[in-house]
């Protein structure tokens, strides 16, 4: 089996159950249960149950989609803001390009993790924070990618010559472009979900991302983390569903970036 | 040196002396009998200790270094501390007149040797001890008490403890900055104080334990500035070493010359963490001496530390969650508040997330508070009575009411019972919405006011119901975050203060408590128990009921 597949299986498995969540466990990820607080994977509840009785399956499952649906909202955000924004650099370069760049540069500068926080911390927790927080942050990189694929393409000869037969710049810029530095956003793209993933994980972990009750799976490994020693099980879940993720979003991108080289 | 035998020798001449001031209250023969029993008890058990500490004390050995588990306190300066973690650092760098027993709390001497009320109770004249020393090496004198405490009081310094030192005389005028020096304060000679109040204050030296009311070179705040907050020169048994290093630590080394018994550590090293969670790993990785247990763990920890794991000895602290009744919402509607404090199930928090360490709170003041007895007033679950109060409230079944939003500070344990709140609100059509707060930004909030409800927990900085009712709810209190105000309240506590018999004071304050519930501003959920743990190599470890350790009593074998 290829790279690819390997990444689209887990990804789709991982699509798969978050869809089927409600199908999959009978469970109401926020609601407690003083009669069975902490008690060890079994078959009715095949994860376990955390300090306030929730069932962990649940938790894990309706985690996925805040998840998912916050890292692919992000990343799909990054990609809306900072495609053009490489787009139009690359190819006007000069003045715009440096006020641009510039500005980009001013993003990049901070660390991504400590630069959410420290935005979290003025605008407030919350899931939909989180979004713009990731995508505040995201967008420069996508932004710089792009435009070193349009510098590249842009002193190629068939744009030259897209120019002498009278070319607008809307033209040379929507058809030949645009489509052109789709291939290394895409795979960044990719690789980038996995990373959200971890920040969004980071910051819930931290207490300032999704906010509780509502699972997600950085909430869920803090309450695990303590517990360790007492009840594992909780660690089990959150852990391995955030590996598999980042590795599904991985090695998709780089079966992507694998074949896109060699197409190139 | 046989630290116990002195320590327990100074409390018998304190108990002398309390009894000299409190002269002028009826003695009936039944206290007098107890007296009689106490000290029997007393004579007998000084004889056991002495020998047990001759034991003890002759391994306590010199030297080695505490580390310490502490989060970023708000400020080491004494006129600033306010929170546990500062105060556990001022206490150490500073010691004021006087101080509380660790096992028992009661009052004993620190700088003052001895002190005296007039009759009235509102003229207090403390004597000091000779030969006090700052960390400068100069000597601590009355008009050190009186420069510290002007300066506390003063409105430029801006101090959020200055309330504290309201009930003496010129107060009002020195914080509205009309005056700089407090009429009510003076030193009539080197080691004398005397200090005038504006009303009889029976129990005044009580409160003086608060490091607010510590001295301070005026030298050395002189010249260090802005400085002096990150780097105070304190007459404690530790001074500082270099600065404060913020989110980082802070580094105490022992002071030679201190005036107290043997300070056995080398230096105290106060490392800053912000998350209990991550705290707790590093003390069981060894690199802490002491760290509190995250809640969920205490039966683990037990397990694992034996007797090194101190759980659920009753605390003078309160964990509450408060109505800012500047909120229209919850300033206009009373029953509102009491539908909320009959629906928390309070049980559930204290089994499910302190495992019992701490006790169900249904009241006010802790009953460990020595000889005050159980609240005429408890809210305790009751569903139905929540869902009816909540209908006269103007909300049957919660319909019509806006989403209520909670904002808890992350990583210090709140999240769980939080949740559980939560939980029991929506069983009687309440939506709550959680929010956490990083400490630093969660304490801003608080003090602009604007959260509408929030969680918080109160450790007594003194051992009186004062420390809480005075504290948490007279209306001009610094610490009455909540907007309570209540002439009644206001009325009784300054009544209470002014008794004079220790019974009438105690029924004084039970009505004022019994007023508050009625009002309920707040709800409060669990008494503090301890859950801290310390490392097998520190001895002499000792949790006190105000949520501090005395770092002067440890010290560390070798092993």
């Amino acid at each position: 089996m290829n790279k690819a597949r390997v990444g689209l299986v887990i990804i789709s498995i991982l699509i798969l159950l978050t869809l089927a969540a409600g199908f999959l466990s009978p469970y109401d990820p926020i609601r407690q249960d003083r009669e069975s607080v902490l008690k060890s994977p079994s078959l009715r509840h095949p994860l376990g149950t955390d300090s306030l009785g929730r069932d962990m399956l649940a938790r894990l499952l309706y985690g996925a989609r805040t998840s998912l649906t916050i890292a692919l909202g992000a990343v799909i955000f990054m990609v809306v803001i900072g495609l053009p924004i490489g787009v139009i650099a690359g190819y006007f370069g000069g003045i715009v390009d440096s006020v641009l760049m510039r500005t980009a540069d001013v993003f990049l500068a901070f660390p991504f993790v400590l630069g959410a926080i420290a935005v979290m911390t003025v605008i407030g927790p919350g899931a939909r924070n989180v979004f713009v927080v990731l995508a505040i942050f995201g967008w420069p990189q996508i932004a710089r990618i792009t435009r070193a694929q349009v510098k590249n393409e842009v002193s190629k000869d068939y744009i030259a010559a897209t120019k002498v037969v009278g070319g607008s710049a809307w033209y040379i810029l929507w058809r030949h472009l645009l489509p052109n530095t789709l291939g290394p956003v895409a795979v960044y793209s990719l690789m980038g979900v996995g990373s959200v993933i971890l920040t969004e994980a980071t910051l819930s972990f931290l207490g300032i991302g999704v906010q509780l009750p509502y699972p997600a799976w950085g909430s869920m490994l803090a309450d695990a983390v303590g517990r360790v020693t007492v009840a594992p099980w909780l660690i089990y879940g959150p852990g391995a569903a955030v590996v598999l993720t980042c590795l599904g979003f991985n090695i998709l991108g780089e079966a992507l970036h694998e074949a896109l080289e060699i197409k190139i | 040196m046989p630290y116990f035998t002195s320590n327990i020798m100074l409390r018998f001449i304190i108990g002398g002396h309390i009894k000299e001031y409190k002269s002028n209250r009826a003695v009936s023969l039944n206290s007098l009998l107890r007296t009689f029993l106490f000290s029997l008890v007393a004579i007998l058990l000084l004889v056991s200790l002495s020998a047990c500490a001759e034991k003890s004390a002759s391994k306590a050995k010199q030297g080695g270094t505490f580390n310490y588990f502490l989060g970023e306190p708000v400020a080491i300066d004494p006129a600033f501390a306010q929170e546990s973690e500062g105060l556990q650092v001022t206490k150490e760098l500073f010691d004021g007149l006087v101080d509380y027993d660790p096992e028992t709390l009661e009052l004993e001497p620190a700088v003052a040797r001895k002190w005296e009320s007039n009759s009235k109770g509102d003229t207090w004249t403390f004597w000091l001890r000779r030969g006090v020393k700052f960390h400068n090496g100069r000597e601590v004198t009355a008009a050190d008490f009186v420069y510290a405490w002007d300066r506390v009081a003063a409105k430029k310094t801006g101090s959020e403890a200055a309330y504290h030192l309201a009930p003496i005389k010129g107060f009002d005028k020195v914080q509205k900055g009309q005056r700089s020096h407090l009429v009510g304060v003076s030193a009539p000679s080197k080691y004398v104080l005397k200090v005038k109040l504006n009303y009889p204050f029976a129990d005044f030296p009580t409160i003086l334990g608060h490091p607010v009311f510590s001295p301070v070179p005026k030298e050395a705040v002189k010249a260090r500035g802005r400085e002096f907050a990150e780097r105070p020169v304190g007459n404690g048994p530790f001074a500082i070493d270099g600065a404060w290093e913020h989110r980082k630590g802070i580094t105490l080394k022992r002071f030679k010359k201190y005036y107290g018994a043997k300070n056995y550590v080398d230096a105290v090293n106060f490392k800053i963490i912000d998350n209990d969670q991550t705290g707790f790993l590093e003390f069981q990785g060894g690199g802490l001496d002491y760290s509190p247990i995250p809640s969920g763990q205490i039966k683990a920890t037990v397990k694992q530390f034996g007797p090194n794991a101190i759980v659920g000895e009753p605390q003078l602290g309160l964990q509450f969650y408060a109505f800012n009744l500047r909120k229209p919402l919850f300033r206009k509607n009373v029953k509102l508040r009491q539908a909320i404090n009959n629906a928390v199930d309070r049980t559930a928090i204290v089994e499910n997330v302190y495992e019992n360490a701490y006790l169900v709170a249904g009241g006010i003041v802790p009953p460990a508070v020595e000889g005050y007895g159980k609240p005429a007033r408890e809210y305790t679950l009751s569903s139905s009575r929540a869902k009816r109060l909540l209908k006269e409230a103007g909300y049957p079944g919660g319909r019509g009411l806006p989403t209520i939003k909670l904002i808890y500070p992350t990583g210090r344990g709140y999240e769980g019972p939080a949740q559980i709140f939560q939980q029991n609100l929506k069983d009687i059509g309440i939506k709550v919405d959680l929010e956490g707060l990083e400490f630093g930004a969660f304490l801003k909030a608080l003090r602009a006011g604007k959260m509408s409800m929030f969680a918080a927990g109160w450790q007594a900085d003194y051992p009186s119901p004062d420390a809480f009712l005075y504290q948490l709810f007279y209306s001009k209190s610094g610490d009455n975050l909540i907007g309570f105000s209540d002439k009644e309240v206001d009325r009784l506590l300054i009544k209470a203060r002014s008794a004079v018999g220790a019974v009438q004071r105690r029924r004084l304050y039970q009505k004022a408590e019994n007023q508050i519930l009625k009002e309920a501003p707040i709800v409060p959920y669990a008494y503090y128990g301890t859950s801290v743990v310390y490392a097998k190599r520190v001895k002499g470890f000792r949790r006190t009921a105000l949520d501090n350790t005395p770092l002067d009593r440890v010290w560390i074998s070798k092993d």
